[in-house]
């Protein structure tokens, strides 16, 4: 058995690229789906006021 | 917000979370570290783990492409849209962490194995698959291309991993074969099989959002048309 | 069956005579192929090795490249002027239609092919020892024929059109140019046609599989 090669670099580079590939795509999702449900619910006051008139 | 998504998938969300963060304990504090390779070995577990997302939603937006051409029905091809962009993100990541453990373990970043090849091209049948949805307005139209685009994708690939397999490969075999590779331990495999579950779960939930997203920007879509034939 | 043999014979000729007169595919295909020959010999300028060795994979890659022209020429022909759309309403198969516009473009391919091939030879001193590379090349073209044609009839129907067809053809062609390359590999370094046999039948394997493909899928491509 020799000793165990240090490779502990590597592996935090893994995993942070997990962490952030992972985060940044949740990120982008929210993004997005913050923005569409807004456009909605300015639709849905759009659609008001032109059934109210 | 809240009104627009189901309270069914939150669970899924809930669900998926506590998964991943047991599997990321059971990653650092319950499977041994490798002798041969040292700590970096630990990547593997959530690389198998993308990997396999990676493909099982290549295999989803393909089943959707079909029953979108059987049944003509459009949630099919925003399901599918929606496997499509999931499963880029989750191949490009094993691909990524994937090179990063080959760095100290094969000294170099890449190599012209089937497996990376493969899944490499996999992510730029994605690629395409996406470019050709930007690029049709009409939806029935979009729908229909995109689903044999996606099918003629989920032919292809197999098929060039087929091709390729003859080539020398020193990528480790983990599943269906004893020799050489990793010689895990129960402990490293019961890892694995649980970060490759919660993953799935992940998967499924990340499904479900981005699926919901798609049908609520299509009812944006006909409520802006709508909206626009009032004015006249 | 004797209706559709009628229709794709009086379809491909259709194709060929408006080559005939325009020359504007085949003539511009051979021309840019040429020149990616010449430049080839600059990029192996010294790798006297590579030429010979890597002569199956350069060809290929040289008709891949420039087949994509007469993919994006062969559709975009029957979308000038509605052509399409009048073919559709025509009392013809749509199968028919297919197998018309995947010969046509494979005539042209296999055209290009005959040319290439002894050209290589010629320029880089590289034998072609077997004749059996005319029916290998031809296995190869007709492959990249039936599914390229199917690709380019999906990306006429976009906005972004000719620039779209390779990022979305070459991955998905690439296992049947694995296999064309390989077994004109073999051939190429004098092996006899049994010990190239396995990459062969895998072209053949693939080339049913992608006009399958073709075949069933190009009705959903082009209803209206």
């Amino acid at each position: 058995m020799s000793e165990i090669p240090d490779t502990t670099a590597y592996l935090i580079a893994g995993y942070t690229l997990f962490v952030l590939g992972t985060a940044a795509y949740i990120i982008y999702l929210t993004v997005k789906w913050k923005k569409i449900v807004r456009l909605k619910s300015e639709q849905a006051d759009l659609l008001k006021r032109r059934q109210q008139h | 917000m809240q009104s627009l998504f189901p309270k069914k998938y939150l669970l899924l969300d809930i669900i998926a979370t506590i998964l991943i963060l047991c599997a990321a304990a059971m990653v650092f504090l319950y499977a041994p570290t490798e002798t041969n390779m040292g700590l970096v070995q630990k990547v593997f577990y959530f690389h198998v783990a993308y990997a396999w997302v990676g493909m099982l939603s290549f295999v989803v937006a393909c089943a959707f492409s079909i029953v979108y051409l059987s049944k003509k029905d459009l949630r099919c091809d925003l399901a599918s849209e929606a496997a499509v962009e999931i499963g880029l993100v989750f191949t490009l990541l094993a691909v990524g962490s994937g090179s990063i453990w080959a760095r100290p373990i094969w000294n170099t970043w890449w190599t012209w194995d089937p497996r990376l090849t493969t899944t490499t091209i996999m992510a730029l049948v994605y690629i395409g698959s996406m470019f050709l949805r930007k690029s049709i307005d009409d939806p029935n139209k979009r729908g229909r291309i995109l689903s044999i685009y996606c099918i003629i994708g989920c032919a292809s690939v197999p098929l060039t991993f087929f091709s390729i397999r003859g080539y020398r490969s020193i990528h480790p075999v983990v599943i269906g074969g004893a020799s050489s590779g990793m010689n895990m331990t129960p402990e490293m495999l019961q890892t694995l099989i649980f970060s490759v579950i919660a993953f799935t779960a992940f998967y499924l939930a990340l499904l479900a959002h981005r699926y919901t997203y798609a049908k609520v920007r299509e009812d944006v879509e006909i409520t802006k048309l709508e909206l626009e034939d009032m004015d006249e | 069956m004797k209706l559709f043999l009628h229709d794709l014979i009086a379809l491909i000729k259709k194709d060929l005579s408006i080559e005939k007169h325009t020359r504007e595919i085949f003539l511009v295909m051979l021309i840019f192929a040429l020149s990616i020959l010449f430049i080839l010999n600059f990029a192996l300028d010294t790798e006297v090795k590579a030429r010979s060795s890597g002569a199956a994979g350069l060809i290929w890659v040289i008709l891949v490249i420039s087949g994509q022209l007469s993919l994006n020429q062969i559709m975009n022909l029957e979308k000038q002027g509605n052509m399409l759309e009048a073919l559709l309403a025509a009392p013809i198969s749509r199968t028919a239609i297919y197998f018309s516009k995947a010969i046509t473009c494979f005539l042209g391919m296999y055209g290009m092919a005959l040319v290439i091939f002894p050209l290589y030879s010629i320029f880089y001193n590289t034998p072609l020892n077997s004749a059996h590379i005319l029916w290998i090349s031809a296995l190869g073209c007709w492959g990249y024929a039936a599914l390229g044609v199917l690709i380019s009839a999906m990306t006429i129907q976009t906005r972004m059109r000719d620039i779209l067809l390779p990022i979305l053809f070459f991955p998905v062609i690439i296992p049947l140019i694995v296999a064309a390359v390989k077994s004109t590999g073999a051939i190429f370094q004098g092996e006899t046609i049994g010990t190239a046999m396995p990459w062969i039948s895998q072209l053949i394997a693939f080339n049913v599989i992608f006009t399958a493909i073709g075949m069933i899928s190009f009705e959903y491509i082009v209803e209206e």
